[in-house]
Order: C-alpha cells, then sequence, then structure tokens
C-alpha cells in the first residue's frame, strides 16, 4: 500500500502567529483518518495548507509520491487531492445538478454522466433536488451536495473541514456511516472534526492537535480509549 | 397603503414573469417576426436608425453582461472596445481596401488583442481592480483617437466611410444595414448563450459567486477570467466595424466612458446575467432617450434615478438571475398535481 498522502514538518504563519508548529503526518491508502483537537488548534490551516490555500513556511507534503509543497491549488485539484470546505461552500445560486457538474469540471460529459448516478446512489435525495437552487437546500442536503461535487472529480483523497458543523445528530451519523461506503469506493478519506467521538468511531486512526503541534497518534480505538484524550475531547 | 400596492404590484410581476416562462418559445417567435417585418412595413429611416442603434446596443451589452453580469467584474471599457472596433475596420477598408467582411473579422481580432492587453495584468487581481483599469482605458483610448490626427483624424473624426458591401453587393439601404444587425445580433446571441450554459459558463458564474471555492474545484480562475473579457472585448468590437459602416461617420466622443457607463445602466436595469433581460434593457433605454426627446438634458440625471430605484428594488435588474426554466417546470409541476388532484376528485 504505502502512504498516499505525506506531510513532513508543515508550518504556517498568520503574520506573527505561528499556525502550525510542524506538523508531520501520513495517511495510507483507503484509510479513514481523523484529525481531532480543540478550537484553533490548527486543523482547518492544516488542510488549507496542505491544499496550497494558505502559505507554507516550511515543511513538505507529498501525495501520491509527488511533491506538491509548491503546487497551485487548482493543479492539486487536478491530481485527485480533494477539499471540502468548513461551511459547505456550496454555490447556493446554482442548482444542485450544477453544483455538481462543477465538480466534475475536469471530466468529459460522458465521465460525468456516470459519475453522477454514483453520487445518486450515495445520496438519493440529491436526485430529487436535482433542479433546485442549493441554497434552498436544507445543511443536511447541502453538506452532502458539496460532498457530492467534491467525489465528482474522482477524488484519490478526499479531505474534509468539519462535515458535521450545524448538522442535527441524526443527520450527522447518516453523512458519517456513507464515510465507510466512500472508503469501500477506493476514495482514502481524511477528516477534520469537533465532534470527535463521532469521527472516531468510522476512523482507523486518528492524530490529535493542540496548538499547532500534534500531540497524539494512535488507532482510533486507541485514542477512544485513551484517558487522556477521553477526558479533553471525548467528555 | 404602500404595502398593499406593492403586493399587487409583486403578483402582478410574478404572474407576468409565469407567462413569459410559459410561452418562451411563442414569445420568441413573435419577436424575430415583428423585428424583421420592421423593415418590411417602413422605409422610414428615423425608425429604421433607431432601430438599428437598438440592435447595436444589444451586441454591446451581451458582451458586457459576460463580463459584469456573468463574471461579476465591472468593466467601464465596452465603449472603448467598441472604438477599437469601429477605427480598427474603418481604417482597414479605407486605408488598406478591405471590404466589410474581412475587415470585420480583422477588427474583432484587433479588438480581442487589447482586450488581451487590459486582462493581462488586471484580472490577476480581484475586486475593484479591473473597474479603474478599464475606466483609465477607456480614456486612453479616447484620447489616442482624439490626438493621433494623422491616423485616426482626430476631433473631427473620420467621414464617408463607406457603406457595407457583401461580395461585391453595397447595401446603402437603411433596410439592409437593418437586416445585417439583425444577423449579427443573433449571431452574437448564440455565441452567448451557449457560452454561459456550458460547462465554462458555469465556471464563470462560479468565479462571480465565490472565486475561492472556485478555485478549489480546480478551475484556472485567472485564465477563465481572461478569456471572458477577450470575448467580450471580441463582441464589442464586432458591433464597432459594423456600426462604423454603418453611421459613415466616427469621432472620438461616440466612445466615451459615458457611453460604457449608458450600457451598464442598460444592462443593470434590464437584467444582469440574463440574455433576455439585456435586450430589454438596451432596447429600453434606446428607445426612453428618443421618445423623451424633450428631455434629453435630464437623461443623466433620469438615469441616476433610475439606479438608485434599481438597486433598492431590484438589483439583479428586472429579469436578472432569474431562470425563466425554472419557473416553467415549478408551473408545470403545479399544473400537474391540480390537475391529478382533480382526477383523484373525480375517481372518489
Amino acid at each position: 500500500m504505502g502512504a498516499i498522502l505525506t506531510v513532513k514538518d508543515l508550518q504556517v504563519h498568520y503574520g506573527g502567529i505561528q499556525a502550525l508548529r510542524g506538523i508531520s503526518l501520513s495517511v495510507e491508502k483507503g484509510e479513514i483518518i481523523t484529525l481531532i483537537g480543540a478550537n484553533g488548534a490548527g486543523k482547518s490551516t492544516t488542510m488549507n495548507a496542505i491544499m496550497g490555500i494558505v502559505p507554507k513556511a516550511a515543511g513538505t507534503v507529498e501525495f501520491g509520491g509527488q511533491a506538491i509543497t509548491r503546487t497551485e491549488t487548482r493543479a492539486i485539484v487536478r491530481q485527485g487531492l480533494i477539499l471540502v470546505p468548513e461551511g459547505r461552500q456550496i454555490f447556493p445560486g446554482f442548482s444542485v445538478k450544477d453544483n455538481l457538474l462543477l465538480g466534475g469540471y475536469f471530466s468529459s460529459h460522458e465521465e460525468n454522466a456516470a459519475e453522477l448516478e454514483q453520487v445518486f446512489s450515495l445520496f438519493p435525495i440529491l436526485k430529487e433536488r436535482i433542479h433546485q437552487m442549493g441554497g434552498t437546500l436544507s445543511g443536511g442536503e447541502q453538506q452532502m451536495l458539496a460532498i457530492g461535487r467534491a467525489l465528482m472529480a474522482k477524488p484519490q483523497v478526499l479531505m474534509l473541514d468539519e462535515p458535521s458543523l450545524g448538522l442535527a445528530p441524526l443527520i450527522i451519523s447518516d453523512i458519517f456511516r456513507l464515510f465507510r461506503k466512500i472508503r469501500d469506493m477506493g476514495v482514502t478519506i481524511l477528516l477534520v472534526e469537533q465532534n470527535a467521538r463521532m469521527a472516531l468511531k468510522v476512523s482507523d486512526r486518528g492524530y490529535v492537535m493542540e496548538s499547532g503541534k500534534i500531540v497524539a497518534e494512535d488507532t482510533a480505538a486507541g485514542l477512544l480509549s485513551s484517558d487522556a484524550v477521553v477526558k479533553a475531547y471525548l467528555s | 397603503m404602500l404595502k398593499q400596492s406593492n403586493g399587487t404590484l409583486r403578483r402582478g410581476w410574478n404572474s407576468f414573469l409565469r407567462f413569459l416562462a410559459m410561452h418562451q418559445t411563442v414569445i420568441l417567435i413573435v419577436l424575430v417576426a415583428a423585428t424583421l417585418a420592421l423593415p418590411l412595413v417602413t422605409s422610414n429611416r428615423y425608425v429604421l436608425r433607431i432601430g438599428t442603434l437598438c440592435l447595436t446596443n444589444i451586441m454591446l451589452t451581451l458582451g458586457l453582461n459576460l463580463v459584469t453580469g456573468y463574471m461579476g467584474q465591472m468593466s467601464f471599457g465596452q465603449a472603448a472596445f467598441w472604438g477599437i472596433g469601429s477605427y480598427a475596420g474603418t481604417l482597414l477598408i479605407m486605408r488598406l481596401g478591405l471590404s466589410t467582411i474581412p475587415a470585420m473579422i480583422l477588427a474583432v481580432v484587433i479588438s480581442g488583442f487589447f482586450g488581451y492587453l487590459v486582462a493581462l495584468p488586471s484580472l490577476k487581481l480581484k475586486g475593484y481592480y479591473l473597474t479603474i483599469v478599464t475606466m483609465g482605458f477607456c480614456e486612453i483610448v479616447r484620447l489616442i483617437e482624439l490626438n493621433w490626427t494623422s491616423f485616426t483624424g482626430g476631433a473631427l473624426g473620420i467621414m464617408n466611410i463607406p457603406p457595407i458591401s457583401i461580395f461585391g453587393l453595397e447595401l446603402r439601404s437603411a433596410q439592409a444595414t437593418f437586416f445585417i444587425a439583425f444577423i449579427l445580433v443573433v449571431l452574437v446571441t448564440l455565441v452567448v448563450k451557449n457560452l454561459v450554459n456550458s460547462t465554462f459558463g458555469l465556471s464563470i458564474k462560479a468565479i462571480r459567486d465565490d472565486d475561492d471555492v472556485a478555485e478549489t474545484m480546480g478551475i484556472n480562475i485567472v485564465k477563465v477570467k481572461r478569456t471572458t473579457f477577450v470575448i467580450s472585448a471580441m463582441i464589442a468590437g464586432l458591433a464597432g466595424a459594423f456600426y462604423a459602416q454603418y453611421a459613415t461617420f466616427i469621432h472620438p466622443s461616440i466612445y466615451t466612458t459615458a457611453a460604457s457607463q449608458e450600457l451598464i445602466v442598460m444592462i443593470i436595469f434590464g437584467g444582469l446575467g440574463s440574455i433576455p433581460g439585456t435586450y430589454l434593457g438596451a432596447i429600453a433605454l434606446t428607445l426612453l432617450p428618443e421618445i423623451m426627446r424633450d428631455l434629453l438634458e435630464y437623461r443623466m440625471l433620469i438615469y441616476g434615478a433610475l439606479m438608485v430605484i434599481m438597486m433598492v428594488l431590484k438589483p439583479d435588474g428586472l429579469l436578472g438571475s432569474l431562470d425563466l426554466g425554472l419557473i416553467r417546470r415549478k408551473e408545470l409541476e403545479r399544473a400537474a398535481k391540480v390537475g391529478g388532484g382533480k382526477k383523484g376528485g373525480k375517481g372518489a
């Protein structure tokens, strides 16, 4: 197998503040990995830095054996590393279908048609809402749309930033169950979550972040049973 | 009282939109037929002149709407590209002796080239830079037209431009030029319509709505912005080359920043990001000054007031960000439901 995404000593500064103080992590192909941590620990920054949305001060990122440390965001997307950003950020003025097609911006017509079917089989509700404006969907549906849009680009690795944000608990567990299904489709998943318990339940491994550093790394089961982690993030 | 009349107004407007949505094809056919009939029923030069001006403005505003309405980038440069198209077409014909079609094609290419020059630095940046740059560009182009007397004729402009000739056939009559303008409008409309409905069009609209997210979709936003801007400039160039041969007289004070502003007012009034809206705005605001000749001096005042009213009531313009297809689908669904309900009632 081998690591599909490797991050080494990643550092990010926001002005004078050091947001990431040397993050190293690796994601194996076919894994579901969760990054947990309190507010401001640097979880989102890690993802944005990997995607090249936030400039890196130091460190390297390798994806599929290729260095993408200095690669532009759109080129990274083309290589198959896709981010579902925090707060979903679908296009409210676009229909569900157009939102999805935008995700498959680089694919041919036929590829998109096939990919659409796959997305609809995962999220049947989107098919019902196909002509509706993205902005008129409920929060959960919008999250599904955001994930569906990312899947349209046929990612090898899917990064999700706080997919549970602002959603009802029942919908959260629905969406999290789907992550396993998506993994079984051959997509590696890297999750950032504050809802740590839920995220770890579907994950294989997890990293715990604290003020810009990784302070713990273990299997999901290990983290779920670790006293320190439970006390800090799961109680 | 105000609320009540507002409600009535809204209901009336909505039912008007539903009517539009349900009868799109018929309305389109009627409009095309009426337009084509105009030169057949009248040879009145004044009427046809206004008609041709409407068509020219439709071309210009369709191009502008691509950049401003669909892509959300305010451009004050449309009149400059219109001017470049006019001068390029004219000079190619008068100095190099080209005939209309090759001159038009070259004028389009030249306008596109200048569009690219403007887009090269200014569309790398986000925000208001394009607005400022295009304002400056419009003024630079006007000053060159005004001061490069040996090339452009200076303030006097260029007179006696030969009329449109296609395959050796000179089209002098007002009817013929009206037809040519109509054909060009159809051509431009098809280009714009296909463009905005394509995947490329999706990326244009995505940039308008949220360029950061568009970037994370893997869209090369700088390239999309530049390409769209160049296409818009080329459309203006086409309108310019046509206009010069139609008017047979061009001068720098046609192609001013004020003219760009008027084009912007047209699309803001008619509808940002809407082809029917562009038509509506261009036609209404070309006719308005003609109908209100006595108020001509106050035109900009009226435009200003109109802008304020539009910004408050309908910031996207009358037909802006309107999906007639969606309204139609909803209406059909509702009709189906009502129909189904009736059938159910009968069965019971």
